[in-house]
């Protein structure tokens, strides 16, 4: 059943367009991520589904409702925010059941629920304290605790991990998955720009850059398949290494030459056009790098600097036309700085985008970048 | 060396200072003596500060025979109302100024802050042409409304500044949670602007106690409406003037404001310092 439908919506301050004909469908129980740099619009389309933001044309229906012109109070949604927003003069207890309150909920029920959500989230025993007595993690906690007690059907996370420490964030992060299969029902939509949270997280993930849907996908479909360089680019960290390459077109496919002169094993396909293809460009994740002999390379470069993180080494490379190149290593490697290192990638592996930075389809890897 | 250059110019400030409260505090100490004191000892003893006899029934006499328990009453009624229309009307306009864009907003802005350079005797006339032609002259009611009325802007704009530095997000926090304009100002906004309304507070209470003008014209007609400062006209004779009566008059008047002073001072001095970081 779908829970949110976006149709065509559009958003604009004055002559300035920020968002256009953004359009998808959320089922519900769905936890969905928004996610894409800063300034893509995740915020601004959040909020508009909230009602906190006028939307400029199209639709939002809510369980098969349109509430374009609805109040954020009227949608049935919960919302947190980055800075928790907790009313910093009521307790814990007062920020929950504020809006039950005001809804007019009786005290008995509005104590059931509050208790409930604070023994799910553990905060049974700082119901009676400020929002100033909290740790930033207990305060989002509460923030979360806010949003269960009201029962809503719709819950909005914006950016909820950005003002916590990076320990705290990985803890909080996994409560939120836990929330996830504890409200099965509930549909969640997410904003962020750490694309982990997103892997991590979601059910399906929508890709926003300036304002408009570049993709909408699961993360595995995200990370294998994407369906533009910028996504490529986007998803994956390290990102994706990005070669300049020149095509050639055959009757069997189109394989590819490096600036370089190497050639690539991969064969593609263009998926949707038949347009000219003489140049673009190739994608190899550092993850899928390997080191090989110099007759075999796809890539030869030399080492910049090797930072080593534990369990893997990134090594950077940088390759005779200035670019630099990232590798992804298994355990410590010790390679002297300009030392010369040769790589090639498995052919399924290779990515490949036209000058216009479309994906074109790896007719080696079984599957195809189409979304 | 140095610590003994830093300690002689800590002296020198602190000899500074003690000559500044000195001077400031010294009228205070010199209307509580005099309040002591019989009429001939007032002028006979000049700056001496310590009375020969302690002459209480000065106090018996402005409490009692000069009416001050009535002027006491009415002082303190106008003034609470007075607080209370002030802190209402000047914090919802303020949060009305200060979060919300609207055509004309920087214009009544310029117009409150011109009517800070106003005169209060200026509008004295269509204020009290205004309160008559609705029957408010002689009045409580009528002082409240003429006081709380005008030449409310330093406050509005105090609002305005502190409810313009709150986060965006408690509002919309609030209007999710079902709240509307009204919920929103009194059960989120106004209780966080606490440190200014104890400013504004203190600022009004004080402006309303001593006010003079506005309840002398109000109570022409009804003596037994006057507040403190109208009612110390009394011991003003046309042949003498009740001096000792007049200064424990004045004592009485001083205590509340300095009774309300010292609890509000922490929230005022808050308050002060909140506008100015904001």
């Amino acid at each position: 059943m779908t829970a949110i439908e976006i149709r065509d919506v559009s958003k604009s301050y004055g002559a300035v367009q920020v968002m256009s004909n953004v359009s998808m469908e959320i089922a519900q129980g769905e936890f969905i991520v928004f996610v894409g740099p800063s300034g893509c619009g995740k915020s601004t389309l959040l909020r508009m589904i909230a009602g906190l933001e006028e939307i400029t044309g199209g639709e939002i229906a809510i369980n098969n409702r349109i509430v374009n012109d609805d109040p954020a109070s009227k949608r049935g949604v919960a919302m947190v925010f980055q800075s928790y927003a907790l009313y910093p003069h009521m307790t814990v207890e007062e920020n929950m059941t504020f809006s039950l309150k005001l809804a007019g909920t009786k005290k008995a029920e509005r104590m059931e629920r509050v208790n409930n959500a604070a023994s799910m989230l553990q905060l049974s025993s700082y119901l009676k304290r400020r929002p100033k007595e909290l740790s930033g993690g207990q305060r989002q906690r509460v923030a979360i605790g806010r949003a269960i007690v009201r029962d809503a059907g719709i819950f909005l996370f914006d950016e909820p991990l950005s003002n916590l420490d990076a320990a705290l964030r990985v803890s909080t992060r996994v409560e939120i998955a836990k929330l996830k299969h504890r409200l099965a029902d509930t549909t969640m939509i997410y904003v962020t720009h750490d694309q982990t949270e997103a892997m991590t997280l979601a059910d399906r993930i929508v890709v926003l850059n300036k304002g408009s849907v570049e993709q909408i996908g699961t993360p595995e479909e995200l990370y294998n398949h994407p369906s533009n360089k910028f996504i490529a680019g986007f998803i994956g960290s390290p990102a994706m290494n990005m070669l300049p390459c020149t095509f050639t077109v055959q009757e069997d496919g189109i394989t590819a030459q490096t600036g370089d002169g190497a050639n690539c094993d991969a064969v593609f396909k263009q998926i949707d056009s038949t347009g000219n293809l003489t140049s673009g460009t190739l994608g190899v994740r550092p993850e899928d790098l390997q080191v090989c002999n110099a007759d075999e390379a796809l890539i030869s470069g030399k080492v910049d600097v090797v930072e080593y993180l534990g369990d893997i080494s990134l090594v950077h490379l940088s390759i005779d036309d200035g670019s630099t190149v990232q590798v992804k290593m298994v355990g410590p490697k010790r390679l002297a700085d300009g030392s010369e290192v040769h790589l090639k990638a498995p052919a399924a592996r290779i990515y490949a985008f036209d000058a216009d930075g479309k994906a074109l389809k790896n007719l080696m890897n079984g599957t195809d970048n189409e979304h | 060396m140095i610590g003994r250059r830093l300690n002689l110019w800590t002296t020198l400030r602190i000899l500074a200072l003690a000559a500044l409260v000195l001077v400031w505090c010294y009228p205070f100490a010199w209307l509580i003596s005099a309040s002591l004191k019989g009429q001939q000892e007032i002028f006979s003893k000049g700056l001496n500060l310590i009375p020969e006899e302690l002459l209480i029934e000065n106090y018996m006499r402005a409490w009692g025979a000069a009416g001050f328990d009535n002027y006491m009453l009415n002082t303190a009624l106008v003034t609470i109302g007075t607080v209370v229309l002030v802190v209402f009307h000047s914090a919802l306009s303020g949060y009305v100024l200060g979060r919300f864009q609207f055509i004309g907003r920087n214009l009544v802005v310029g117009v409150l802050a011109a009517t800070l350079v106003v005169p209060v005797g200026l509008t004295i006339i269509p204020i009290v042409d205004f309160a008559s032609a609705l029957g408010l002259t002689s009045s409580r009611l009528g002082i409240i409304l003429a006081l709380s009325g005008s030449g409310q802007a330093a406050a509005i704009l105090l609002y305005a500044g502190y409810f313009r530095g709150l986060p965006n997000e408690l509002a919309e926090s609030a209007q999710l949670d079902g709240a509307g304009f009204f919920r929103t100002f009194f059960s989120v906004m106004l209780p966080l602007a606490g440190p200014v309304t104890a400013t504004v507070s203190v600022l009004t209470f004080l402006t309303a106690w001593n006010s003079f003008l506005i309840p002398l014209v109000f109570t022409f007609g009804s003596p037994e409406l006057r507040t403190l400062p109208v009612g110390m006209l009394a011991f003003v004779g046309s042949n003498e003037t009740d001096w000792s009566g007049m200064a424990a008059a004045a004592t009485i008047s001083l205590l509340p404001v300095v009774v309300f002073f010292f609890f509000m001072q922490r929230y005022f001095v808050e308050g002060i310092a909140g506008a100015v970081k904001q």
